[in-house]
């Protein structure tokens, strides 16, 4: 698309340099004439460079859109899973809970999970660098834990509801 | 009395076939679709759940779509848009199967054993047959998988630009690993 552009660009700007006699300061008309789409082009590139290196905020520098129990947060999906996927899928919602289980992977990365008496459960998803943090919690603990919501999926290999965060922190122990 | 063995028995029987089947919720699923172009198109899932019958064979995945985690916020939103895996319609992907050489593998005994699953992969609830290749170690009582697939976009009517362009895979690398 933008290749198409600048070739339009350029073939109406011969165009117009044809078409019209040499005015006065014609150099300084003509450079404006490259200049317009070759500032255009490095804006583009910029930006497109600045997205595609963009990388996701830290979660513990985002405040919770939501803060609420485990328990209230898995009767809501139970509930009414569509009106809870609309609600908290994709934003940073805070969870407070006791743990149930916690999986510490090889890469440092680990899995806390929240469950309720039904078996339906709340994993959150780790990064490596909040092991240090991960390391000494156990099951058992009471602990808040903030990230960003995936929604939830009924499982048929469990027969549960299995609501996923990624990009997990643990606020307080 | 003979009730109540017959009662023992049921729950004995019921016991041994439910500890057969092995359940996680923590098995991890790595998606990569990079090519020399682009680096960014990967991403893993760590909270996949997964199930293994140690007695028939049949193995499971269940991944939810949104918790597959991209490090650029623009490739995870184009990732679950409507015209990719439409993850707000079809927010899972599962693998039902059936590891082929089961007899081959004494989930008894520790060692290293070769694996080859075949069965039904579901992304965007359409359904086909895919085969996954790895390997199952059994150490310390302990089940660890590890496998790989290879999943060709089109099948599961995933195109666009970026794939035309040589930015995204046509056959991205799916590797599962999970501990049961």
């Amino acid at each position: 698309m933008l290749k198409l552009a600048a070739w339009l660009a350029v073939f109406f700007s011969i165009i117009l340099l044809i078409t019209n006699p040499l005015p006065a300061n014609w150099l300084k008309k003509t450079g404006w004439l490259v200049l317009g789409p070759l500032f255009a082009f490095i804006s583009f590139k910029l930006i497109e460079k600045s997205v595609w290196n963009e990388t996701h905020k830290d979660t513990n520098e985002i405040k919770a859109a939501y803060s609420l129990s485990a328990n209230a947060f898995i009767a809501e999906f139970i509930t009414n899973d569509s009106a809870a996927n609309n609600k908290y899928r994709e934003k940073i919602i805070q969870i407070n809970g006791t743990v149930a289980e916690i999986t510490i992977n090889n890469d440092s990365t680990s899995i806390i999970n929240f469950s309720n008496p039904d078996g339906s459960y709340i994993a959150f998803a780790f990064e490596k660098e909040e092991y240090n943090n991960i390391k000494n919690v156990k099951v058992g603990d009471t602990i808040s834990v903030k990230g960003s919501c995936s929604g939830s999926i009924f499982s048929e290999i469990l027969g549960t509801t299995s609501i996923s965060f990624k990009r997990a922190t643990i606020i307080n122990k | 009395m003979k009730k109540i063995t017959l009662l023992m028995a049921f729950l004995v029987s019921a016991g041994i076939l439910f500890a057969q089947k092995k359940t996680t919720t923590s098995a991890t699923v790595a998606f990569d679709a990079t090519t020399p172009k682009d680096g960014l198109p990967k991403a893993e899932n760590k909270t996949v759940i997964g199930s293994i019958n140690t007695q028939t064979g049949a193995v499971a995945f269940e991944a939810a779509v949104k918790n597959f985690n991209f490090s650029n916020p623009k490739v995870q939103e184009h990732f679950n848009g409507a015209s990719w895996l439409n993850s707000d319609q079809f927010p899972k992907i599962t693998f039902t199967g059936k590891i082929e050489n089961a007899d081959k593998i004494n989930f008894q005994k520790d060692g290293v054993y070769k694996a080859k699953a075949t069965g039904d992969l579901i992304v965007k609830g359409i359904s086909k047959p895919a085969k996954a290749e790895g390997t199952i170690t059994i150490a310390n009582g302990k089940i660890i998988v590890l496998a790989e697939m290879k999943v060709k976009l089109e099948d599961y009517a995933i195109s666009g630009q970026p794939v035309e362009a040589g930015k995204v895979a046509k056959e991205p690398k799916v590797a599962v690993s999970a501990e049961f």
